[in-house]
């Protein structure tokens, strides 16, 4: 989808950077997470699991799932723009995102915090 | 907005001041905030992680209070009550600062350091890392 379409959506981190409509049952195979300590529920989303699940009560009629990614760098308008990582799932539905789950990121941009205010 | 503490990282036989925050996405997603009493402006977020890699791999530890007087078992906020928490959401550049504060910086993690270690992870596995000479080192720093 072109970034012009969701002008309303600019609140979160997947706009301009949905990638394609995934199902429920394809999203969590591909998030699968693996580890030979076994530590960790083997489930799909790993420690986030019941996030996913909460963010499955979320959807409202007709909205469809899309993954996001949003890399660290991207170039807008011919300027480089630097952000944390983040890729993860959304709600879209009449072209219009509705909510959004990060699940990958969170290192952070090392100097992000040179923007805060105070 | 006063300098931030550090997070703790376990790496090569070294303890870290990790400049990153790996736990944030975690929190944002279970809507945690940690405010449990006066939280000083020296840690915002109100809490300080301690990490490991170990086999390449990122792991939460512990979580103190602000100033690491107190602290939480990662059991108590995690599905399974494991000792250690598997960071496979993390993927990112983490960095962690060393040597000599050579510029202090009002805010955030920005002071400079001498050297700052970068971490590339890919799902909470280490896929590289690299470390960066901010300059007046009078010594060598062994490259990783």
């Amino acid at each position: 989808m072109e970034k012009d379409e969701f002008e309303d959506d600019q609140e979160f981190t997947a706009y301009g950077f949905l990638k394609k409509p995934v199902s429920i049952d394809e999203a969590e195979r591909l998030e699968t997470v693996t580890d030979d300590t076994g530590d960790w529920p083997a489930a799909p989303f790993g420690y986030l699991w019941d996030t996913w699940k909460r963010f499955l009560l979320v959807r409202n009629p007709d909205s469809e799932l899309w993954a996001y990614e949003r890399p660290r760098e991207y170039s807008l308008n011919g300027e480089i723009l630097m952000f944390d990582y983040s890729r993860g799932y959304c709600w879209v539905k009449n072209g219009k995102i509705e909510a959004e789950l990060a699940v990958e990121g969170g290192a952070g941009y090392p100097f992000i915090d040179l923007l805060s205010d105070g | 907005m006063t300098a931030q503490v550090a997070e703790i990282l376990h790496y090569d036989s070294e303890r870290l001041a990790l400049c990153s925050t790996p736990l944030g996405l975690y929190l944002a997603n279970n809507e945690l905030i940690f405010q449990t009493r006066d939280v000083p402006t020296s840690c915002w977020r109100g809490y300080v992680g301690e990490w490991e890699i170990e086999n390449n791999k990122l792991y939460l530890l512990a979580i103190y209070d602000s100033e690491e007087q107190e602290k939480i078992e990662v059991s108590d906020f995690f599905l399974g009550s494991p000792k250690r928490v598997f960071a496979h959401w993390v993927t990112g550049r983490l960095r962690c600062r060393q040597g000599e504060l050579i510029k202090y910086f009002h805010g955030g993690f920005g002071g400079i350091y001498q050297f700052d270690l970068f971490l590339e992870m890919k799902r909470g596995t280490l896929q590289s890392s690299f470390m960066v000479d901010n300059g007046l080192s009078t010594e060598p720093k062994e490259q990783h």
